[in-house]
């Protein structure tokens, strides 16, 4: 694809009209030649994050896909076209052993049967574009129980964890990208009393020696063009250049570095001691009502949601869900921010 | 009534393979599923069907203050959060005895609605279409087939998946307007929703809902009955239990004494009012340490063993009076007995040589693997005509969507309704302020759930036995009695 092209493509995106000067607008200034391969897989995940790619308004998410980058795995998506030209498309079943399976499909687990749809096909994909994916996790990795709380399906008859997964694809790619709040920081299924031991991707290849760079892209759900923005980058700069790029939690400076309720158009309401007196009120700061902006880091109240229509302040609170600290550290019932002295300012 | 005769598309009685097969994982799904199958003489003699990833949210709710935890309710599904929002809204509401204002009920129907057609789009187009039109029927097409060749029609498919992917955003970003953004809507709040509609808000509503309405009965309506009479032999596939349940969604005034999804359940072929004091759940083939079976909702618990041996699901059988039943868009047609559209109507009398009027008969070729994809599309033109004929037009600008719903610090009580995958429900008990249990069950206890303490297989189970299997297609047909359910494993194992 010529540079031109996804300049065009990211420029309906918003990316492209000056929203924040350190925004990577003229990404991608000399496309690969061949485009790189994207594998998304998912771990514990609600799928959120992919709904919210899906909502990439100004260009369609399938063109990016297919255009910026090759999409060429994703567990929830589309056909994977170099996976079934891998696996044959005629899967045929196993000819062996009818009978003397029925103990052991009993007790389905690893080893009991011959897996026809299973990862392999994908495993053998990473081997041979080792160096060249970029590898895009979304959901959290279970690192207690031995991983057997996120089983991402069988290779060779034997079950492979998420975790497994997680690690050796990261291990091959060229760079990884931990798409929403679970896959940076643990999210919801790290939260207090939860028993998985769901940990971030970044916390996991850390464990298991991965380097391969690994940039963090969180929000419950991440923004749309947060993602392409991040992916432009990465794909203009490389790996080194985005690691330059990223805040000390890991996420792109220019995505998260302003103050939600320092950019909140409702700020002068608090400042002037005019707050909401209940949701659905037109207008007063929310504050009153748990909302988080104060604690929050990133630029929806300039980017808005869904086409620019709306954000979560105006119809309810912010709850700081691109924060590490969510969900556990969102204090809904927090002291007020001081005035004329905003809480955060400029991230570091 | 026998209005579509489901032997009039048989399978060919040629298949001679036998041996085991699995998918692990099942392709394009919104989590991960294992479905292993054993085949005798080219059918699937018995399925085991295993959601293996556990979240612990249920978990992550306790000692949580309600507001914050009725946030993170909607975090249990990325493709149904509104409803589980919803649900989990409303559960508290019940324990507060709370009332939500009219034009709070309106508005969360838009949103629920929106999300379900929202689903069906993704599910349809994103994730089930690419294999359906990529592969060759079991048996030619029809007699009475679209006219064309098989070529053409896959390539209009394919032209009209595109077109679904700015469709399926115009839903997300009518929900946006209504509740903030979409997923994980903000707007659903204990007490109503967080925004009132003002008159600009009311017309980007009403021009994406256009957009939506138009697209679902003029491109995918008709797109769905081609389908149909390509892939025919999926009607004599996937049946099920045949028995339905449907817990009711979308009131139709403040006292809930009417629905537009009528609450109700159809087993052994009697239609019965739903009583959700029926349901219950069993642990004995789950990876949870409780295995006495037979909880009801409010009972339950969820402790993880995920080493535990003879288990293969984090998802725990749902049962209601202790039968297996089917749950989503047709399970609700079922039990509402809907009407077809005029469109379906024709179309399935041209295909069977019959006329189809309803969906009624349990026996009827419409409970398969082609029905359920039918029911979807069915009822996204209902959704459509409701939204836009009775909701929209009957709120206001500036209206009242949100009163302070008091809360009660010792409180408990459950909720029950409908996601576009199919029954959700919501129990919470609240001591001091805080949540001190919170559980929640889905359409994935009934559709993608194990065998119960009895060694019953769960629904799915049930649909894949006796599919034909084929050495040329391996396990494609099962993929696509998998992918007739909806199935949202993330969602089933919270």
């Amino acid at each position: 694809m010529h540079r031109r092209h996804f300049l065009e493509l990211l420029a309906g995106t918003g990316l492209g009209l000056g929203l924040d000067a350190a925004c990577p607008v003229q990404a991608a200034a000399q496309p690969p030649k061949e485009l790189r391969p994207l594998l998304w897989i998912t771990g514990q995940a609600c799928l959120g994050c992919t709904a919210s790619l899906l909502n990439l308004d100004g260009v369609d998410p399938l063109e990016v896909l297919s255009r910026a980058v090759r999409l060429a795995y994703h567990s929830m998506l589309l056909p994977a076209p170099e996976l079934e030209a891998e696996s044959g498309k005629t899967s045929a079943p196993d000819q062996a052993g009818g009978s003397d399976l029925r103990d052991s499909l009993e007790l389905p687990g690893p080893g009991s049967e011959a897996g026809r749809q299973d990862l392999k096909p994908l495993l053998e994909l990473a081997r041979r574009e080792a160096g060249r994916f970029v590898l895009v996790a979304e959901g959290s990795a279970p690192l207690g129980e031995a991983g057997r709380c996120c089983l991402a399906g069988t290779a060779d008859g034997r079950d492979v964890s998420f975790v497994e997964l997680v690690s050796i694809l990261a291990r091959q790619a060229w760079a990884v990208l931990a798409v929403g709040t679970c896959a940076s920081y643990g999210g919801a299924p790290a939260a207090r009393l939860t028993r998985t031991g769901a940990s971030g991707i970044s916390s996991v290849l850390k464990r298991y020696g991965v380097e391969t760079p690994i940039a963090d892209i969180p929000g419950c759900p991440p923004h749309p063009q947060w993602f392409l923005g991040t992916l432009a980058y990465l794909l203009e700069h490389g790996p080194q250049g985005l690691q330059e790029a990223l805040d000390r939690d890991g996420r792109p400076k220019f995505d998260f570095h302003a103050n939600v309720h320092d950019a909140c158009p409702l700020l002068q309401d608090f400042e002037q001691d005019r707050l909401a007196e209940g949701f659905a009120a037109p207008s007063g700061c929310r504050y009153n009502l748990g909302c988080a902006g104060p604690q929050a880091y990133a630029d929806c109240p300039a980017r808005m949601w869904n086409g620019g229509l709306n954000w979560c302040v105006p119809a309810g609170v912010c709850l700081a869900c691109a924060e590490p600290v969510f969900p556990d550290g969102v204090d809904l019932d927090g002291p007020p921010p001081s005035r004329k002295n905003p809480v955060g300012g400029e991230k570091a | 009534m026998e209005a579509l005769n489901r032997r009039k598309a048989p399978v060919p009685a040629s298949l001679t393979f036998s041996g085991s097969l699995a998918l692990d994982p099942v392709p394009r799904l919104a989590g991960p599923l294992r479905v292993a199958c054993r085949a005798e003489a080219g059918r699937v003699e018995e399925a085991y069907a295993g959601v293996r990833m556990f979240r612990d949210l249920e978990r992550a709710q306790e000692d949580r203050r309600p507001a914050l935890a009725a946030h993170l309710a909607r975090r249990m599904s990325g493709q149904s959060p509104a409803a589980h929002g919803l649900v989990a809204c409303q559960a508290l509401e019940r324990a507060w005895a709370a009332k939500i204002p009219t034009g709070a009920r309106l508005a969360r129907n838009l949103l629920l609605a929106l999300e379900m057609v929202q689903a069906h789009l993704t599910l349809f187009f994103l994730q089930d279409l690419p294999e359906l039109a990529g592969i060759e029927p079991l048996q030619p097409a029809a007699p009475a087939g679209p006219g064309g060749s098989l070529r053409g029609f896959r390539v209009h498919a394919w032209e009209t998946a595109r077109k679904s992917v700015a469709v399926r955003r115009m839903c997300a970003e009518a929900m946006a307007v209504l509740a903030g953004r979409w997923p994980h809507p903000p707007g659903v709040v204990p007490g109503g929703v967080g925004r009132s509609l003002d008159g600009a808000g009311k017309q980007a509503v009403a021009e994406r809902l256009a957009v939506v309405r138009a697209f679902v009965n003029e491109a995918w309506a008709p797109l769905a009955y081609d389908l149909a009479e390509v892939r025919w032999d999926l009607f004599s596939v996937g049946r099920g239990p045949g028995n339905f349940v449907c817990a009711g969604a979308l009131p139709m005034n403040d006292y809930a004494t009417h629905y537009h999804t009528a609450p109700g359940v159809l087993l052994r072929g009697r239609r019965e009012p739903f009583r959700p004091e029926l349901v219950t759940e069993h642990s004995g083939r789950c990876w949870f340490m409780d295995e006495r079976g037979g909880r009801s909702l409010g009972e339950g618990a969820t402790a993880p063993d995920a080493a535990r041996p003879n288990a293969y699901s984090f998802v725990k059988a749902a049962r209601y009076a202790g039968e297996c039943c089917e749950t989503g868009p047709l399970a609700r047609a079922m039990v509402g007995a809907w009407k077809f559209s005029a469109l379906g109507a024709e179309r399935l009398e041209k295909l069977f040589g019959e006329k189809a009027d309803r969906f009624t008969g349990a026996d009827d070729a419409i409970v398969s693997a082609m029905g359920r994809r039918l029911a979807r599309v069915e009822e996204s033109m209902r959704l459509c005509a409701a939204m836009e004929e009775f909701w929209l037009p009957q709120m206001s600008a500036g209206e009242e969507v949100w009163a302070p719903p008091g809360e009660r610090p010792d409180a408990e009580a459950e909720a029950w309704s409908e996601s576009a995958e199919g029954v959700v429900a919501h129990a919470v008990r609240l001591e001091k302020g805080r949540v001190a249990s919170w559980q929640v069950l889905t359409a994935g206890g009934f559709n993608l759930g194990p065998r119960d303490h009895e060694g019953r297989p769960g629904v799915l189970e049930t649909a894949l036995a006796g599919c034909p299997v084929d050495e040329e297609r391996g396990a494609a047909v099962l993929a696509e009695v998998i992918h007739s359910f909806g199935p949202d494993p993330a969602a089933a194992a919270q």
